[in-house]
């Protein structure tokens, strides 16, 4: 019932505006995006889903992630303990975050900056060691090099190398 | 015609309506605000704790950045160039709110939105920018802007400004009104006086601009007084606080800036007023009496309001300049250090950087690097490093730093937004 008179209202949004409230992930219609009821429309439809669709089973679905986080404020629910970080080691040492400022983490960005995540640690730390003495010309390398010790270069080398 | 706010109770009147089952035990993080802070943020987030219910609240869906809007104003670039949005975040499972943050509840833990739904977080992140003290200088409103643009939110004050400089005739005056710190962008105010000032050279010669100063001294001083001397004698001037620079009053029917023992009539005048942290710092009540908020510099933890962190311009983070730059570092570190706290690990004390560039012509660039630590509360410079562009250098020098000021605008704006 609810339901129904959601999927009502959301006919009757403005087509220019966005939907103030959309969940994405992943999976399903990401393109769609959508409001809650968008979404359960996006469901309903998967329930019966056209003859020969070969759709990857549905994330989990929107609505229930959306609204379970209303029910959950409804009931009190202060959860306690979480699940773990998912992988420690992408979280980045002392420094080592800043650098995708100018240095690009992906490899569509047209730059003359070079990339340095997933380059060889060694080199990493070679080129830093050579702006720190100013050794190397450089613009701006120079002055950071020298906020770091050596220990925090090579974790930062090393951090910098262990992505893709 | 149905409201949006129908349509948001609808979907809180759904959450009683019996449902497949939940995800249990994932941590709920809200971030407010989608500049460069919060929208790194969330990413970062997202990318830490893939099963984290990750939500940014951001009422525009279009972003419009402020680094390089110097260049718009003075028609070098278009202002769609500065324009981002969302889909990429929303692609990645964070969840896109575009309504404005109203009311934030610590001890209940909720955030509630313009059209009255509370949103519940474990951890909340303010990135909510900087407002404008109005009436400061007197006379200086939201009305005002009107006539006299700010041009310090970067948008339709952007080209109002513009069209502005345009429209004068050669042989005007332009003045710039610059405010005390804290604020945004420390060295926007002299880049923009730079890129209007080689605009009115190269378009209307006979002009003149005049910066008047609330400050006796301003980040890389001693470069852009060398590039002004070099480039554009005789046609820019800086009056500093201690020289009658502080504008106290404006009269905007006429287009004037009032300092204590002149009036300056202007044929444009670009006001940028002081400023203090986004509104809903103080409705959170993680502002304190500077209109600014205190941050432990390790986890960006107010000490005002337990499981609310500050990032960004909104955030006193010591020696750190509020530039996109720093708010993308800090952004990054914040999320790091949620990311511990809701594993119930304790979050190590970091270094950020920042790099702030500006140009004094189009091929003109010069840069100012910091490297921080926190120490006893605050972060610092670390000793030795950081400093600017060197005073003297071949023009090779300064073209390379303008092209590395554009790289890292195109790099910065792809890893937030793209």
């Amino acid at each position: 019932m609810a339901a129904a008179s959601m999927f009502r209202l959301s006919m009757h949004r403005p087509l220019a505006s966005p939907p103030p409230i959309r969940e994405a992930n992943g999976g399903e219609g990401s393109g769609v995006g959508g409001t809650c009821a968008r979404r359960m429309q996006v469901e309903r439809r998967k329930k019966n889903p056209p003859p020969g669709s070969l759709r990857s089973p549905p994330s989990p679905p929107f609505a229930s992630r959306m609204v379970g986080g209303i029910a959950a404020a409804l009931a009190i629910a202060t959860a306690c303990s979480f699940a773990p970080v998912a992988n420690a080691a992408s979280v980045p040492p002392p420094g080592a975050a800043s650098c995708t400022g100018c240095h690009a983490s992906g490899t569509k960005t047209q730059t003359d900056v070079p990339r340095i995540a997933g380059r060889n640690p060694a080199e990493i730390i070679a080129a830093m060691e050579a702006f720190r003495s100013g050794q190397k010309p450089a613009t701006v390398m120079d002055r950071i090099a020298k906020g770091f010790s050596e220990a925090e270069i090579r974790a930062i080398a090393e951090w910098l190398g262990s992505q893709k | 015609m149905k409201s949006r706010r129908s349509f948001l109770k609808g979907s809180v009147a759904a959450a009683l309506l019996p449902l497949p089952a939940l995800a249990q035990n994932q941590p709920r993080v809200l971030v407010v605000g989608g500049g460069f802070a919060g929208a790194t943020c969330a990413r970062e987030l997202k990318r830490l704790m893939p099963d984290a219910r990750v939500m940014l609240i951001e009422p525009n869906p279009t972003f419009t950045a402020c680094p390089f809007s110097n260049g718009v104003i003075t028609g070098l670039r278009e202002l769609r160039a500065q324009q981002f949005n969302y889909e990429a975040l929303g692609s990645l499972g964070i969840g896109l709110v575009y309504l404005s943050a109203n009311k934030i509840d610590p001890q209940a833990k909720t955030v509630t939105l313009s059209d009255g739904t509370a949103l519940p977080y474990d951890r909340l992140v303010l990135a909510p920018g900087v407002d404008f003290r109005w009436g400061s200088p007197a006379g200086y409103d939201e009305a005002a802007s009107a006539r006299m643009p700010h041009a310090w939110k970067a948008g339709e004050q952007t080209l109002l400004l513009r069209r502005q400089l345009e429209a004068m005739e050669d042989g005007g005056l332009v003045a710039i009104s610059a405010p005390p710190n804290p604020m945004r962008c420390p060295t926007g105010v002299y880049e923009r006086a730079s890129l209007i000032a080689f605009y009115l050279k190269t378009r209307k010669p006979r002009s003149k601009l005049i910066i008047l100063d609330a400050k006796d001294s301003f980040p890389k001083q001693r470069l852009f007084q060398a590039a002004w001397q070099q480039l554009y004698r005789g046609l820019l001037e800086w009056v500093p606080l201690s020289n009658d620079g502080k504008v106290v009053s404006v009269e905007s029917a006429t287009n004037t800036l009032v300092t204590d023992f002149a009036q300056h009539a202007a044929a444009v005048a670009n006001v940028v007023p002081p400023q203090k942290a986004g509104a809903i710092a103080a409705a959170a009540g993680v502002a304190d009496r500077t209109g600014w908020c205190p941050i432990d510099p390790v986890t960006f933890e107010s000490p005002l309001q337990k499981n609310i962190h500050v990032i960004g311009d909104a955030a006193i983070s010591g020696a750190m300049a509020k530039s996109a730059f720093a708010a993308n570092a800090q952004g990054k570190a914040c999320a790091a250090a949620i990311a511990m706290l809701l594993a119930g690990e304790t979050p190590a004390s970091g270094k950020l950087i920042n790099t702030c560039y500006s140009l004094v012509a189009p091929d003109y660039g010069i840069s100012i690097v910091g490297v921080y630590q926190p120490v006893n509360g605050q972060y610092v410079d670390v000793e030795g490093a950081g400093g600017t562009s060197p005073l003297e250098a071949p023009h090779d020098t300064r073209t390379a730093e303008a092209n590395y000021a554009a790289a890292w605008f195109r790099t910065i704006t792809a890893e937030v937004f793209g």
